[in-house]
Formats: C-alpha cells, structure tokens, sequence
C-alpha cells in the first residue's frame, strides 16, 4: 500500500492517532492542521493524576500521540492550512490555502524571546508540547503588525531571524486516495450568559483552567495571579440546553472538571471547591470510589447558578438556590470555571458542503462511518467532529476510520 | 395544602391534568437556574423550580392555595434563564387565574371589580376626575415657563394618548406634573380621556384574562373615537 | 509466523471481528463454548473454522506463535494462532438485593421489561393489566449510560403504546450517550415522571406479593410522596462474564478492578493487552454500548493488521544459561508474559517489552539487558556539577527518567522556559522497572550528590508493576541509608506524566535545594576517582 496517500483534515488527537496507525501500515499521510500548532485541544489539557495515581483523562495520550506523528517518515505535517475546496476523478484532489507561517520552523530555537518583547497581550501563542515547533507563534488577530504594520519588534529581535511577517500565503494541492475529517470540535462560547465571562477577569472556562494546570501547575486567579481561595465549578454550560437547540450532554466536563477539582484541592489544600451540577456523569472504571472520595472533598450543589456579579476587589458573587433549601444563597469566590459544551466546529459547514457530508441535527459530522464500516465516498470522519467524547473515545473512533479506509483503499 | 409530615398517594394525582397546559412546564431537568436567579427565592419555602414540579405532577390545588405564585414579581428572571423554555411567569398567572375571586389577596380583585364597573380602580366620577387634572393643571400653568399651561382631555387627532394611573388622581397628584412638563418642553401633542382612563390593569397580577381583555379593548376604543395613533401607556 | 487469528466469543462484538477480518482477506477461527455459533457470514473455506463447545485451558507461546489447549465436546484439542481476539458478551446481574426487594412477578428486570415489550400476545395481557410501572435505577450504585438507555426507552413504550404511567427513581440520571438527551426529552413529552435523589435514597418495601410500596421525599417539592406500582422494574449491573475471568488466567491477562479484561491503564487503549498479539474487543474490556462495540471489534482488526512490521532494534532481554537456576522469579514477575518455560528459561524476543523488571529481581543476574545493566547506564551518567566560578556548590543531580514520562516532561519544561538546575543529567530508562539498587548506587558512585528517579503515575505504568516495583527500591534504599546514617533526603522518587513540564522543574528545583543544604555527598571522598567505574556492589540482592 506503499503507493497509496491518505489526506487527514485535522491535528488534534483523532487525526494524529490516525495518521500514526496509516503511517505504520506503511500508507502515506498528508496532515493538514489549520492553526500553527499540532494537537488540537487536547494538547493543552493537564495531567490530572492525584496521589501519584493516574486517572485516565488521556491527556498524556495525545503527547504520545504527537510525539509519534512527527516523528514518523510516512507523516506530512502542512500547518497554518485550510481546505478550501475538492474535486474526485479516481482519486481525491484537495486544493489547500496555507496561511503565512510567520516563524520559520528550520530556523527557530524556541528561545521566547519574541513572546518576551512582544508589547501585546496574547499576541504571541505558546504551544503546550515539545512537539509543537516551533514554540511559538504569531496570532494575527491581535499582532498589531497585521492590523496596521506599527510593530516589527518581535522580528526585529528575533536573534536567528526567523520571523517573516510579510511572508505570503500559498496554495497547494493535495491528491490523496481517501479522506479523513478530523477537525474536532468549538468550546461553547459562554459570554452570552449571565456569568460574566469576557469581562470578569476571574471567569474561565474550564479549557482555560486545564490550560493554567499545564502551565503553571496550579489554579490561579488571572486578576492576580494568586491562587484563589474559593473556587466555583458550574457545569453544564452550553450543554443540555434547548433554547440554544444544545440538545446533549457534552459527556467529559463533569469527570474532567471533578478530576480538576481534585487537582486544585491535592496541589492547594487550602482552597475551597463548590460544584454546581444538575446530574453527575460517569466516567472510567473505577467511578463508584472516585465519586465517593471527591464528596467528601468538595462541596457539591445540585443547582446551576443563575448569575455573577463582580466586586470591587475583582470578586465574584454567585447566586444560587441552596438545594434542597429553598432560599437562594450569595457567595463569594475568587475564581469561576464554566464547564462549557463541545459544539459543533466552526467549519461544519464548510466541510459539509465541500465534501457533501450532511450534518446531523444538532451539526455533528458522523458521515457515513458511524452507520456503515466502510464508506463509499472515500470519506471517513474520526473524533470530536462526531460529537462530544473523550480522549480514549476519540482515538478509539480513529483506529476505527483508519480500518475503513484500508478496506476501501484496497477495493 | 398538604403539611410537612403528610404523605401523598401519587395515585390520587392526575399528572396529566397540567399537560395540555402550554408552558412546557413537563420539560423541567430541574436544574435549578430559574430557583437560583428568583428573588422571592425561599419566601413561604417556595421556589419557581418547585411551582414548575408540582405543577407537573398536578398538585393544582396546593399551588392555588399557597401565597407565593401571589409573591413572585413576575420579573420574569426565570424564564430568562431556563434552559427549557419554561414559561414561569405564565404558569403563575394560570395558578393565579385559578383561585376563587373572593380569595384574591388584598385589593386587587376589588380594584379590579372597580374599574370593570366604572372605568378606574377608584369608582371616581367623571367629573370629579376633570376637576383634579383641571386644578393640577392650573398648578403646573403658574409655574415660571409654563404659562398658559393646559391639560388636554379628549382631544381628536392628538399625537400620543396617555393613560393614568389612578394613584395619580388620588393621593400622589403631584407626579402628574413631572411628565407634563416635559410633553410641554417638548411641545408634544398629548391627550388624556375623560373616561376610561385607568392605566393599571390588575387582571394582570389576578390572572384575570378576560377583565384585561375588557379594560385592553376600552382603551383601544378611546384610541379609535379620537383617532389618535400612539399610545403611552406609562403602567 | 501463524497468521491465523483466534477469536473467542459468540456474540454481535464476535461477529464484527470475524466479518471485518474476513472482508480484509484473513484467516480466523471461532471458538465458543456454546453449543451453536451465530455467525453466518459467508467465507471461502480455508479462511474460516468454526469450534463449538470449545472451552479453552492454557496458552503457551508468543505473537505469531500461540499454542492453545482446550477441550471440543470434552476432547483434548490444540489451537495454534498468531493473535487472540477476546470478544466474549458480558452479562448482566439483577440488582434486586440492592434496593431490598426480591424478584417475583411484579418485581422484575430490566431484560425481562424488554422481554415483555417485544411483540407476543402473552406479554400483551400482562402489559394490559398493569397502570403504573416504577423503574429503579442507579440508586445505590450509579447508573450507566447504558441501563439509562434502556430505561427512558421502556419507559417511553410503556407510556406511548400502552398508556401507563411510568415513574424513574434514579439518583444522578445518566445522559452521557449519544440522543440520550433527546430521550430524556421524549421521555418527559410521553409524561414519564423522574424523581432525582441526591443524599437520601427511597423507602422500598416488599410485602409478598402486595404492590411493592415506595415511600420518599421529593427533594425538589420537599414533599414526601408514596407509590405503590403495580410493576416494579429493577436496573441490572454489567459485569464481566465468569468465563472471561477465566480466560484471563489461561492468557495471563491483567483484569481491571470490576474484572473485566484489560487493565484500566490508558496504555491498553483501546483494545489492547499486557501481551502482545492478544486483544480484547466489546463486552470483554469494558461496559461499552452498541456503537462503541462496533468501534472495539474495528480496532481489534486494526490491531491485528499492524503487528506484522513493528520490530525495534533494540535489545532485548536475553538468560545466560549457567547462571539461571531456574527460581522462575523473572517467569512469574513479566508482565508481558514474555518468558517462557521448556527446557530452559528462554525471553521470547516479539513480547519482550524492555521494561527490565526480570533483570532487577533475577538473584543471579542471569538475565539481562544488554544496554541496560548498571555498568552501560553509568557511562551515560558521566559527571557533573562541582564548584562553580562564584565557589557555589552546584549539585550534580542525577535523574533517571522514565522516557515515557519524565524524560519527555522535561523536555516540555525546557520548551516552556522553565530553568532547570545546572547540575542536572537525565538517564533515560525505557521504564522504571529497569532500576535496581545498583543503577542508584552507581550514580553515587559517579559522584552524584543527589539521585531522582522519576516514574510513570500508578496506574501508568506501560509495564503496570514498574513503577511499583521502583518505589520499592528506594524505599528500601531510603531505609537503608537511614541505619547507616548517609543522607536518605538524597534519593527521591516521584511520579509524572509526559506533560508535566511545570511539575518537572518544581521537583527538580526543590530537589536542588533540598541537595544544596545537605551539601556535596560524603560519598566522593571516599576516594573514588571520577572516571572509576563502580564494582558491583556487595549490598542488596544481587551476588
């Protein structure tokens, strides 16, 4: 099958694991990724582990994951890169409009120094893994170069000049013999409900918080930097909602932001935890224990509050019905994560209609897949792009596509 | 009402008697955010997430019984944050609709029977009604800036038709003055009526459908009698 | 090299696996102890072989190289595969005991809901008497996904088709499923009425065969309500089936703590074992719904197809015959199975994973890894700290990181900017069960002042027992230190995950100080010169 090419739509876990599994068969995968950095979300989630015990969240799985693709021979990686649009004869053909790589990869140390000098805040990103190189990247939503060319420091300093922000972007096409979507999935924006988020400092989704474990190792209020004393969990953001037409649950958010919740309370005893919930979900095998020991660690809610108010002191006020009180209660934390749903990516449609994959009622892309082993279109999606699931799930659904495609790539 | 320690026989309830009603009650996942963002949260140990429950199990009598549907504000916080659609502030106006009319709480049904009878809440004569916005109106007339002051009533063809709050012509007259003034300021084209002029609408707050229709339509009337197109109704 | 594989099981999994490896053009044969195999798809002879009534007993050999004994119909017989697939059916246990209630005719199943739900007219005259069905679910063990399914789906049957009122008891309601939520939905459209309990489960009493009488506090309407149904529906429990336990002892597979077979070890993921070419797929692993099954039996036949080309260079465990005395200590501690007993001890090269857990125990040093052995590792500690220009003391910290974990964290910590102390030199291990008292003491020996050695999480672990077998050893160095009166601070063992960059530099920054204010070990006085290689030490197991 050494003739054969797989083009693979996505860098996030499913498509790394995929492109790894094609990869050993001896297939030759071309990756597209459309941000500068490999391993989608995932990448940047925490190692959640307590008392030197692993619990399975998978995030070190992606490493792993990230750590064979780009290391594999038979593994392409084209990054900053868009599908724009697709054509089939026999095979494929992709045409691909790669964004400007600012940073030259060959000749980038990793040094820091652009993010240093840069006199924006979020202007330059920093990728989560050794793997992601380079290190750094522009954001060219908020780079002032690109809004009005005033600022060139970060090239200007760069020791190895390998930041070219006049640097085109390009074209290319793909021809590949199947397909593989895997472009994973949107967090829930939450600045449209009452919490705050957006302009309260001390709101974070619970992205941002696995993003702040992996970083620093602990939770930290982002108006200070201090750790917080109180902090508040509420679940369900974005999810389980039929006014927004969300009509599921987004499955991982309540063992992913129990198992957070554990972290900050092993890492920092003294803060307090509060998680607001409507119905705890399942998750791994060994949930009965797991649940029994974080009741008795945090204090557990079953009302989701209503509203956040702020402080002077960039506090927040949380109202909530006390169940199963009736009254509604005030309290004060320092920090507020939002467990938002997995949505539909920002691309669904795009996609749909380059590849004529229907969307499913709520905007999922199951494709062909989920129903039949092996797609007759040449098709295949893996992942998030499916709906909510996890780490495992989604490598599991990978392998899953990588055996339809070899079925129909030796037909 | 059923008291703390009593037990109820879910046999004895119909959970079907609430859902022809339309306000989504059933679809409750009982998450809680309407009960957390409810103000009137824990009076009477009541919450709108346990109005919305019982009326789902159809306990009707309990909640037509209770005090609180006659608490809740109606601010509508609730419906704004349910994740359902539930229409709370509907369901209460219902369970409110759904007590005997002597036990309305307070004056509500009395103002009401007041003005399906007479006009306004206060059974004030008509011609008691112009003497108190002539008198007010004089009041406003000698004032610096305000000369030749008048308050017009029944005027055809005006630009705006205003209601007035029957408190307005009885005990808080003075606040009559503010909004004049700036109608005047503005040189705004206004008229009051000399009838059916009541500005609340407490079948409203009763759950009184058919009375809102009636003082609704009475003032729609006026509208039409003095061809005037746009409504201020200030309630 | 066999290329046959075995699959074992009879059910809908079974039969996914055996279709998807014969579409692929693989040869497979199904064993079953059943009396009668379900799959009908059609194959060319040769490619499929069918056994009934087979129960299996022992497996002996490799990838590409199984030898299985079992009986067929009570016969001794002998199955020789490449790869095992185990994709038995799970089952499924009442829950009655939990909730205080006996099984009888108005206290049934959730299987025996579905039973009377399918279309047969006995089951209609059953259904016709009854007005109000209580499903209890998830109240003393928490609910799955799964039985959550099966629940809202009755209870929406229940109360479309036959108009009966249906109640569902449950504590959290478990809607992590595909439409699940959409059911619940629809569920609530039929008018299924949920009661959630949150601390305080529901009064059940059971009187004969009186209506069983339910009596509970509402929490939501703080009201305390009674029901007396005239069918009272029990949830299940998933659990492994006996014969799968089974057959984790015959192959030597670790079980998870519900006994399902598989590790619960993010490394297995999805359908993979502690022994290689031996998968598992479905019911067998793990409580996983239709779909997901599908996805398992998929990944198996993946699995299969891969394992053909992955050989690595490196070295492999190898017994040097004269030392080995045949204590079976290295037989009984692999965790991958890979050595095997005939005449002699022999390492079977394909299932040999490197972790070094045999060459640490053996008390002969007969087995060994090459590259491995303390002598090899202590040529890649070389030397380091000393005094620097400023006549500060900087520590000469050796690590041994397992490279599944912390080596790659401190890659993570170095490329997120994080300062690592001068003195530090990481050792790569393929894993921490390659450690033994020697590899530290050769360390110090080298002069370093501190030693870390820094594991996969419990749990983590790719070999499941190496990292635990490396706590030992430093604690029992720790312990030993302590008696002899040298520094125990010195030695430290902590846990990690690849991406642990920020973690990674706390332990070490600390660890540096922690060496800093002990100072320079008393050890490098002792007179061994800086390029002397350390003679085996005379302490701790090893002659």
């Amino acid at each position: 099958m050494a003739d054969k090419n797989v083009l693979i739509i996505g860098g996030g876990v499913a498509g790394l694991s995929a492109a790894v599994e094609l990869a050993v068969l001896g297939i030759h995968v071309e990756l597209v990724e459309k941000s500068d950095f490999l391993g989608g979300h995932a990448i940047g989630y925490a190692c959640k582990a307590i008392d030197n015990t692993c619990v399975k969240c998978g995030a070190c799985m992606v490493e792993e994951k990230l750590q064979s693709a780009v290391s594999h021979p038979n593994i392409k990686v084209l990054r900053g890169c868009q599908i724009q649009d697709i054509s089939k004869n026999h095979r494929f053909s992709a045409s691909i409009r790669q964004e400007p790589l600012v940073i030259d990869r060959k000749k980038c140390t990793n040094c820091g120094l652009c993010l240093d000098r840069c006199p924006v805040d979020r202007a330059i990103l920093q990728g989560f893994s050794k793997n992601n190189h380079p290190f750094y990247a522009v954001n060219k939503e908020r780079c002032l170069y690109f809004k009005d060319h005033s600022c060139t420091i970060c090239k200007d300093e760069c020791p190895e000049t390998a930041i070219d922000l006049d640097k085109s972007a390009s074209e290319h096409t793909i021809e590949a013999d199947a397909v593989l979507i895997a472009t994973g999935f949107q967090p829930f924006n939450p600045k449209n409900k009452p919490y705050g988020y957006g302009r309260f400092k001390n709101v974070v989704t619970a992205l941002e918080l696995e993003n702040m474990l992996k970083r620093s190792g602990g939770a930290k209020k982002p108006s200070d930097d201090k750790p917080p004393q109180k902090v508040a969990f509420i679940q369900c953001v974005g999810s389980r909602d039929a006014k927004l037409n969300h009509l599921w649950c987004s499955k991982v958010c309540c063992g992913s932001a129990l198992r957070m919740a554990r972290l900050v309370r092993e890492r920092q005893p003294e803060t307090e935890v509060t998680f607001f919930y409507i119905d705890v979900q399942t998750f791994g095998k060994d949930f009965e224990p797991f649940y029994r020991e974080v009741r008795e660690d945090i204090r557990m809610i079953r009302a989701i509050p209503a509203d956040i108010y702020e402080t002077e002191d960039q506090r927040l006020k949380v109202n909530f019905v006390n169940h199963p009180l009736h009254e509604t209660r005030e309290d004060i934390f320092d920090l507020a994560i939002l467990s938002v749903g997995i949505t539909p990516g920002e691309d669904i449609g795009t996609l749909s209609r380059i590849f004529e994959v229907d969307p499913d009622e709520f905007g999922f892309l199951k494709g062909e897949h989920k129903k039949m082993p092996v797609s007759r279109n040449g098709v295949f999606t893996a992942g998030t792009v499916q709906g909510p699931m996890s780490i495992p799930e989604a490598i599991a659904t990978a392998g899953s596509a990588v055996w339809g495609i070899i079925q129909y790539l030796k037909r | 009402m059923t008291s703390p320690s009593e037990i109820i026989d879910m046999d004895r309830l119909d959970h079907t008697r609430c859902r022809t009603w339309p306000f989504l009650q059933d679809f409750c996942v009982t998450c809680g955010m309407c009960a957390s963002s409810c103000p009137a949260s824990g009076i009477d140990g009541f919450d709108p997430r346990m109005l919305v429950r019982m009326a789902s199990f159809g306990l009707v009598e309990d909640l037509v019984d209770a005090r609180w549907p006659w608490i809740c504000t109606m601010c509508g916080k609730c419906e704004n944050v349910c994740p359902m659609q539930i229409e709370i502030p509907d369901l209460v106006r219902n369970i409110r609709s759904r007590r005997d009319r002597e036990k309305v709480p307070g004056i509500l049904h009395k103002g009401l029977v007041a003005a399906l009878e007479t006009g306004n809440n206060l059974r004030l004569p008509k011609e008691d009604f112009i003497f108190i916005i002539e008198d007010v109106a004089e009041e406003v007339a000698e004032e610096p800036g305000f000369e030749g002051f008048k308050a017009p009533i029944d005027k055809k063809g005006a630009n705006i038709l205003t209601t007035i709050h029957n408190k307005l012509v009885n005990t808080h007259t003075e606040d009559l003055k503010h909004w004049w003034k700036i109608f005047h300021a503005a040189e705004e084209d206004w008229t009051a009526t000399s009838e059916n002029w009541e500005g609340t609408s407490w079948g409203y707050f009763t759950g009184d459908d058919d009375a809102m229709k009636v003082m609704a339509g009475r003032i729609v009337e006026q509208m039409e009698r003095l061809e005037v197109n746009t409504l201020l109704w200030p309630e | 090299m066999n290329n046959t594989t075995l699959i074992l099981g009879n059910g809908p999994c079974a039969g996914i696996v055996a279709e998807n490896l014969l579409t692929a053009g693989a040869k497979i044969i199904i064993a079953t102890r059943d009396d009668t195999c379900n799959f009908d798809g059609s194959a060319d002879t040769g490619a499929l072989q069918i056994m009934t009534q087979t129960r299996l007993i022992s497996c002996k050999g490799s990838v590409g190289n199984f030898r299985i004994h079992g009986t067929q119909k009570n016969k001794p017989v002998t199955i020789d595969a490449g790869r095992v697939i185990i994709s038995e059916e799970d089952q499924r246990m009442p829950n009655f005991s939990l909730y205080g209630l006996n099984g009888s005719s108005n206290v049934i199943t959730l299987s025996q809901m579905k039973h009377l739900l399918k279309d047969s007219s006995s089951e209609k005259t059953i259904l016709s008497e009854i007005k109000k069905v209580v499903f209890l679910s998830g109240l003393v063990k928490e609910s799955t996904p799964i039985i959550a399914k099966d629940v809202m789906l009755f209870s929406l049957l229940l109360q479309k088709d036959s108009n009966i009122k249906t109640y569902i008891l449950t504590k959290n309601l478990k809607v992590a499923g595909d439409g699940l939520e959409s059911l619940y939905r629809d569920t609530k459209n039929a008018g299924t009425i949920y009661i959630k309990f949150t601390d305080v489960a529901p009064d059940i009493h059971q009187n004969d065969e009186d209506p069983v009488r339910i009596e509970f506090f509402d929490e939501i309407t703080s009201k305390n309500f009674r029901l007396t149904p005239d069918m009272t529906v029990v949830d299940e429990s998933i659990v492994p089936s006996e014969y799968a336990s089974d057959l984790a002892k015959i192959f030597d597979i670790e079980i998870d703590l519900s006994g399902f077979v598989q590790a619960d070890n993010v490394h297995r993921y999805p359908v993979l074992t502690n022994r290689k070419g031996i998968m598992v797929a479905g019911p067998s692993r793990s409580i996983r719904d239709v779909d997901d099954q599908r996805i398992d039996a998929e990944n198996a036949a993946l699995a299969v197809t891969g394992l053909s080309g992955e050989e690595t260079k490196a070295q492999k465990a190898q017994v040097h015959d004269g030392q080995c005395i045949r204590c079976l200590t290295c037989y009984r501690l692999c965790p991958y199975h890979a050595i095997t007993l005939n005449s002699r001890v022999v390492v079977m090269p394909d299932a040999c994973e490197r972790c070094g857990i045999c060459a640490t125990h053996c008390p002969r040093h007969a087995v060994r890894i090459a590259d491995l052995e303390p002598e090899a590792m202590s040529a890649l500690i070389g030397t380091g700290g000393g005094i620097d220009k400023q006549q500060t003391f900087v520590p000469f910290i050796v690590a041994f990181c397992c490279r599944r974990s912390a080596a790659r964290a401190r890659d993570l910590a170095v490329c997120m900017g994080y300062h690592l102390p001068q003195g530090l030199r990481i050792v790569e291990v393929p894993c921490s069960g390659a450690l033994s008292y020697d590899h530290i003491f050769g360390a110090l020996g080298n002069n370093a002042d501190g030693v870390m050695v820094l594991t996969c999480h419990k749990g983590n672990c790719h070999s499941e027992q190496g990292n635990i077998y490396a706590d030992q050893t430093v604690a029992q160095i720790r312990e030993m230190f302590s008696r002899i009166g040298f520094e125990k601070e010195r030695i430290l063992i902590q846990t990690l995950a690849s991406n642990m960059g920020a973690e990674f530099a706390r332990i070490a920054g600390r660890f540096e100080e922690t060496i800093k204010e002990l100072g320079p070990s008393r050890l490098k006085k002792i007179g061994l010169s800086e390029n002397s290689t350390p003679t085996k030490s005379k302490i701790g197991k090893r002659k």
